[in-house]
């Protein structure tokens, strides 16, 4: 037996792709008990390369996710912020779904050419989207434990600031810190710039509200700059929006420059698991 | 000068002593005249009753002056010899001559003035901390923006409507030509 692509093809199975257990009761069947949900959507995380392969003994499986519904997307779980939770809402069906890594899975692909895919469709950077917060799951840089430690309780702020009006139209965070790996000792400070990518549809109504009397974008980095100034050990030099369509590749891969995924979870978070500093 | 409130695409013209006194403020006219001009109410019409005096029109035998601006614009915006000539609609050596400061020209043709005014014009609706960026952006041949705005600067007028309907895009395209140099020092990079 093997793989009809061509008709795989013709159903519309693709990466980010998605299907429950209406369109695909069979391969419903076969994911493991605790991540079925009648509700939920199963989106297809496995490349096309790997989704379509003729042979089942070269690719055996498919990976998928499974999206659970919720009421709404939190700003924090957009656009893949949240390295570990994702919400989108669906514009085809209108509903919202929240995909958490947890629930991840591979079952086998042996009926997908017999399956249908769902109503849940994704635009093109939807999908981009997605691709990047799996693949930052594995490429994110890590901070140093000091600086975690020292963001502490700000960590919570932000990420109530970030959860509001503007900073739901924030698509990633970016911080440029003078010393990415090292962990300081208390004498010395670590040196940041924060900056927030807008769509350009963002980015020209921030443009547009600069130039009158009250910018909502203003007052949001002067917020920021107000919680950093009671932090002891990080100087905020700078803080700017910048438009995503503008950010280089050079720059995206300069190792000062980190994408900032405010959940990261530091060893330093507790004193006693400290692992030893890095010089 | 005439102006007819009800031209829909009127052409522009503006004082050389005007642009004189604005050059010679460090540009606060550019700053001051971009914004009230960028501002759909605010119409040249306006602009003209309240600013521009008849009497007060480049009208020749200001040769001298007119050698500075030309420099002062060109280099203000960052065009470059060939971009600025071909928006003068003139040839490289005549710039050169123009701005060759210690060689007085002996006249300047009422149709170069014109063109200078038309220029001066629309470009001084860029906001002034963009300004210098402006050369380099206009280099960017794939840019669709970029394509119609050399496109109307090209004209054989430069029709004043359209120039201010482009400047909202045009200012926020410089802008950020400006956060990617920002970005770009503050990682080192080249």
């Amino acid at each position: 037996m093997s793989f009809n692509k061509i008709k795989a093809l013709e159903i519309g199975w693709d990466q980010c792709t998605a299907f429950n257990v209406d369109s695909a009761p069979e391969l419903y069947q076969a994911i493991k008990a605790e991540h079925q949900d009648t509700n939920g959507v199963y989106l297809v995380l496995s490349h096309p390369c790997s989704l379509l392969h003729p042979s089942y003994n070269v690719e055996e499986n498919l990976e998928y996710i499974l999206g659970h519904v919720v009421n709404e997307c939190l700003a924090n779980n957009m656009y893949g912020k949240n390295p570990r939770l994702f919400d989108i809402t669906c514009s085809s069906t209108n509903v919202t779904y929240r995909f958490n890594q947890n629930y991840r899975g591979f079952i086998s692909r042996k009926k997908l050419d017999e399956s249908n895919v769902c109503s849940f469709v994704l635009s093109e950077t939807n999908r981009t989207d997605i691709k990047r917060w799996m693949s930052n799951r594995y490429i994110a840089s890590a901070l140093p434990d000091k600086f975690d430690l020292r963001i502490g309780s700000l960590r919570n702020k932000l990420k109530t600031l970030y959860s509001k009006e503007v900073g739901k139209l924030c698509r990633s965070v970016y911080l440029l810190i003078d010393e990415p790996t090292k962990d300081l000792d208390d004498a010395n400070s670590y040196n940041i710039s924060i900056f927030y990518t807008l769509s350009n549809t963002s980015y020209d109504l921030m443009c547009n509200e600069e130039d009158s009397d009250v910018s909502r974008f203003e007052v949001f980095l002067n917020k920021v700059s107000e919680l950093f100034k009671k932090v002891n050990g990080i100087e905020l030099n700078k803080t700017a929006f910048i438009s995503e369509s503008n950010l280089t590749l050079e720059q995206l891969n300069n190792s000062k420059f980190i994408k900032w995924n405010l959940d990261y979870i530091s060893l330093g978070k507790v004193d006693s698991e400290l692992a030893e500093p890095i010089q | 000068m005439k102006v007819n409130s009800n031209q829909t695409s009127m052409i522009l013209t503006v004082p050389a002593a005007l642009l004189c006194a604005c050059m010679g403020t460090g540009g606060a006219f550019a700053s001051e005249s971009t914004e009230r001009l960028s501002n759909p109410k605010y119409t040249f019409t306006t602009a003209v009753k309240s600013e521009i005096d008849d009497e007060t029109l480049f009208s020749g035998g200001g040769e001298r002056e007119f050698q500075k601006q030309s420099k002062q614009l060109q280099e203000s915006f960052g065009l470059n010899v060939t971009q600025y000539s071909t928006l003068m609609q003139t040839t490289r050596s005549s710039v050169y001559k123009w701005h060759d400061l210690n060689t007085p020209l002996k006249k300047v043709r009422s149709k170069t003035q014109d063109r200078f005014n038309q220029l001066s014009f629309a470009l001084y609706l860029i906001k002034e901390r963009h300004q210098t960026l402006f050369g380099e952006w206009l280099r960017n041949p794939l840019d669709p923006l970029v394509q119609e705005v050399n496109e109307l600067l090209e004209g054989d007028t430069i029709l004043r409507d359209d120039f201010i309907e482009l400047s909202t895009k045009i200012n926020i395209s410089l802008r950020k030509v400006a956060d990617t140099k920002d970005l770009n020092n503050m990682l080192g990079i080249a």
